[in-house]
């Protein structure tokens, strides 16, 4: 039985050796971990051998073997305490070479007599006599032991999360091992004298052990690979149906018949073996189940998750409270110490849930660590990753898993996920469900993003818009205060212009007049001098209504008149004129009424004008005629003379302001201001009318005006 | 003919033309160059016709009219506006501070003017 015992502790405990070896050859407290399941072992075969039935030297032999041993286990387990879970940053050199010294010290003395001088059978039962280095040994392990203890405690205090549960499970494990170790095989020994717990002794590292696999497969304790973890539940559950099914072939065979065991086994074999095979579905689902239980808590309702994230990734635009959402949701429902979301292609790159640690630095390292794993698609456990500067901050982050958002090809994201505040590993649900949502927030992140940028675009315009208007509206009144400015300035520079004028218009005329001692040749110069003060009042006259034509301050006064009655009005005032050159004026209008509304003073300049100019252009002995036609709604005004003509070219330039210089500085004979045309056409336009001219050598020129009745 | 005439005008060469003209034609003229003066001369004295030009100094036409309006006076003088300002809006204001009629400086002759002021005379 001790026997048994025994190699089962020493199978398991290899087991686990190597596994804790295999998984990180470098890392010190794998090394010391595997160092102490050694010394168990070893401790194990030496207890084992000191109980076999021997003669007493052979026993106290395998007696001081144990001392040996064991006296380094609580070193070991102080060295574990001392670098778990990962080594300290200072670490105090002069401490643990005193205390390897100590522990060398005390192994040296465990071959002596010092330590156990006999080993004699009292009465027929064994006892063993310690000697004074026994205390120094006891104390040696009391004093360690309780150090890592209280270590171990500090620790377990100032972990969080994943960290916590796994330095639960070791402090628990290695403190019921080395205490009932510690009890049952030397102090029952040492002070009561009593052997008899002394078997059980090893076995109590089995309690180490188990509470180390639990923690290595639940908690991820030493970075065991997530493979094997799964490889432990299915190892787990294949042990239970081959139990169970051993088992139920012991109780079928002890119910039934003895004699005819041989052939029965075969029968009872088959019939196992279709149970088997039939139970094997339903019993797999059913353990499976039960391992989650046990193993992984299964706190949310993963349709119901997906439905509300479904629900949020189809209701949210708005990039940042999609995000928020999301990643809350997820945080509540799966339990995550963190979720971050990096998304290269928005304002704020990194979305986080923990956003008291997102430091500015922090939120670059997770921008360069996306870039790091983003060739990976689905889910990248960063157990799996091979170590690197980005698996080494992805445990400082407390990282477990990336996610790469994808649509299509584009990457829209890289979702880094936390550990799991209970501190519970990924369950197959938990994956299915991240590799279902993936695609859903991918999708969201990038209808998120289009709109950011669409909303963007359209801010931008709107502002754009606000400010060209503001510019135009600046300019405009600009212009209107200039517009105003230079009307006013037009004004004030005719009116001081005529002042003079008239003063000396009015006196040549009186010195004209008044006197007849002039001389010919004085009244001559005199009288050109008039004219030119007249053309010069003309002249400034036209600017100023040209100022005001083309600064539309120029108002029309409608009236209803007779146009028969105000062209025979002009006629009268021109006749002096026409008789100066013995023109011949003709007006015979065939009705005597035809009334317009107009502006009867702006049509009488029109009319002045072009009948003025007819006369002016027309030689002497010419005739000039005016003629009127009267539709419906338009009336027609026709002043035809018999002047040279005007050629085609000057014939289009004739309405243009100073048309005469534009093609020619050699001026007519008989001069104007050359503005009189251009004005007479903005009056005729301004009362939505037409002005034209024909003109031939022969046939001389015609000017026709168009003007609607009302 | 014994008509008493007010003319403003901060002109001088006009000034003296219309006084010229209008003695010769046999009226009893005044002249001032300031609105200010204007205004005291036609409250102090009785006028048949004041000849008014726009732009002066002190107190300009318009200014003048509205504060003869202001003192109503029981029997105001013919008031002809004589400007070169060719500003409809200004006429329309004048008119409506009682102005009967408006002349531009420069588009009457000396003989038009004279028959203009005989024909408000009369």
């Amino acid at each position: 039985m001790i026997i048994y015992i025994a190699v089962i502790t020493i199978v398991t405990n290899l087991c686990l050796a190597t596994l804790v070896f295999l998984r990180n050859r470098r890392h010190p407290v794998n090394i010391l971990v595997v160092i102490f399941i050694l010394l168990l072992t070893l401790w194990t075969v030496a207890n084992t051998c000191s109980l076999l039935p021997v003669d007493a030297a052979q026993r106290l032999f395998w007696v001081r073997a144990v001392m040996f041993v064991t006296t380094p286990i609580p070193l070991v387990f102080f060295l574990i305490a001392y670098f778990f879970p990962n080594k300290p940053e200072k670490v105090n050199r002069v401490l643990l070479v005193f205390l390897t010294a100590v522990t060398a010290c005390v192994l040296l003395l465990t071959p002596t007599s010092l330590m156990f001088s006999s080993y004699s059978f009292v009465g027929g039962k064994p006892s063993l006599t310690p000697g004074p280095a026994a205390a120094l040994y006891g104390l040696n392990f009391s004093m360690l032991s309780l150090a890592a203890f209280l270590s171990l405690v500090s620790k377990y205090r100032n972990s969080m999360g994943r960290q916590k549960a796994q330095v639960f499970f070791v402090v628990l494990g290695l403190i019921l091992t080395v205490a009932l170790g510690f009890s049952t095989n030397f102090l029952a020994v040492v002070v009561w004298n009593n052997l008899s717990m002394v078997a059980l002794g090893p076995s109590f590292s089995l309690i180490l052990v188990i509470f180390l696999t639990y923690a290595i497969v639940k908690h991820r304790l030493l970075d065991i690979k997530f493979v094997i973890v799964r490889s432990f539940g299915y190892l787990f559950f294949m042990s239970t149906v081959a139990l169970l099914y051993i088992g139920g072939l012991f109780l079928l065979g002890e119910f039934f018949t003895e004699q005819q065991r041989d052939t029965v086994d075969v029968v009872y074999g088959v019939i196992v073996s279709v149970f088997a095979a039939l139970t094997f579905q339903p019993l797999r689902r059913f353990i499976e189940k039960l391992t989650e239980k046990v193993f992984f808590r299964n706190a949310y309702d993963a349709r119901k998750l997906l439905h509300e994230l479904a629900h949020i990734a189809s209701t949210n635009i708005v990039l940042q409270e999609l995000i928020s959402l999301f990643l809350k949701k997820l945080q509540q429902e799966m339990k995550f110490s963190s979720l971050t979301l990096v998304i290269p292609g928005s304002q704020n790159a990194v979305f986080s849930t923990d956003k008291k640690n997102l430091t500015r630095e922090a939120e670059k390292r997770f921008y360069l660590l996306s870039s790091d794993f983003s060739s990976v698609r689905k889910i990248l456990l960063f157990s799996e990753v091979p170590e690197s500067d980005g698996k080494e901050m992805a445990r400082k982050y407390g990282l477990m898993a990336a996610l790469d958002l994808r649509v299509g090809e584009k990457l829209m994201g890289t979702l880094f996920l936390g550990e799991k505040s209970s501190g519970d590993d990924f369950t197959l649900e938990d994956l299915s469900v991240l590799e279902i949502l993936c695609p859903q927030l991918s999708i969201a992140v990038k209808n998120a993003l289009s709109y950011d940028e669409i909303s963007t675009f359209n801010q931008k315009l709107e502002q754009e818009v606000a400010r060209a208007t503001r510019k135009l509206q600046k300019t405009n009144a600009t212009l209107r205060q200039l517009d105003r400015l230079k009307d006013e300035f037009v004004t004030i520079a005719s009116h001081e212009l005529r002042t003079p004028l008239t003063a000396i218009k009015s006196y040549l005329w009186l010195s004209l007049q008044g006197s007849s001692t002039l001389s010919n040749e004085v009244r001559q110069h005199l009288e050109i001098a008039y004219a030119s003060s007249e053309r010069l009042i003309h002249l400034v006259k036209n600017m100023l209504m040209i100022s005001r034509i083309e600064g539309n301050h120029f108002g029309l006064k409608l009236k209803s008149f007779n146009v028969i009655h105000l062209i025979s009005q002009v006629k009268e005032e021109l006749q002096v004129k026409a008789d100066e050159r013995k023109i011949r004026f003709i007006f015979n209008p065939t009705t005597k009424k035809v009334n317009i509304i107009a502006d009867q003073e702006k049509i009488r300049e029109v009319l002045q004008n072009i009948i003025g100019n007819a006369l002016k252009f027309t030689p002497v002995n010419g005739k000039v005629s005016v003629e009127v036609s009267h539709m419906s709604l338009i009336v027609g005004i026709k002043v035809i003379d018999s002047g040279p003509g005007i050629n085609k070219k000057d014939q289009q330039k004739l309405f243009q302001k100073f048309s005469r210089i534009e093609h020619s500085y050699q001026k007519m004979v008989n001069s104007g201001t050359g503005l009189g045309l251009y004005i007479s056409q903005q009056i005729i336009q301004l009362h939505s009318g037409s002005i034209q001219v024909t003109s031939s050598k022969k046939s001389g020129t015609s000017f026709s005006i168009q003007l609607p009745v009302n | 003919m014994d008509s008493k005439i007010l003319i403003i005008e901060d002109e001088p060469a006009l000034l003296e033309l219309y006084i010229f003209l209008l003695k010769k034609a046999g009226f009893r003229v005044e002249g001032v160059g300031n609105g200010m003066l204007g205004l005291k001369k036609i409250i102090k004295n009785t006028y048949d016709l004041v000849l008014l030009d726009v732009m002066l100094p002190q107190k300009d036409g318009l200014e003048l009219l509205a504060s003869l309006r202001k003192r109503k006076i029981k029997k105001l003088p013919i008031i002809i506006l004589l400007t070169n300002l060719d500003q409809e809006s200004i006429f329309e204001k004048a008119a409506q501070l009682g102005v009967s009629d408006f002349l531009i400086k420069s588009d009457v002759l000396p003989d038009e003017f004279i028959v203009k002021v005989q024909k408000w005379l009369s």
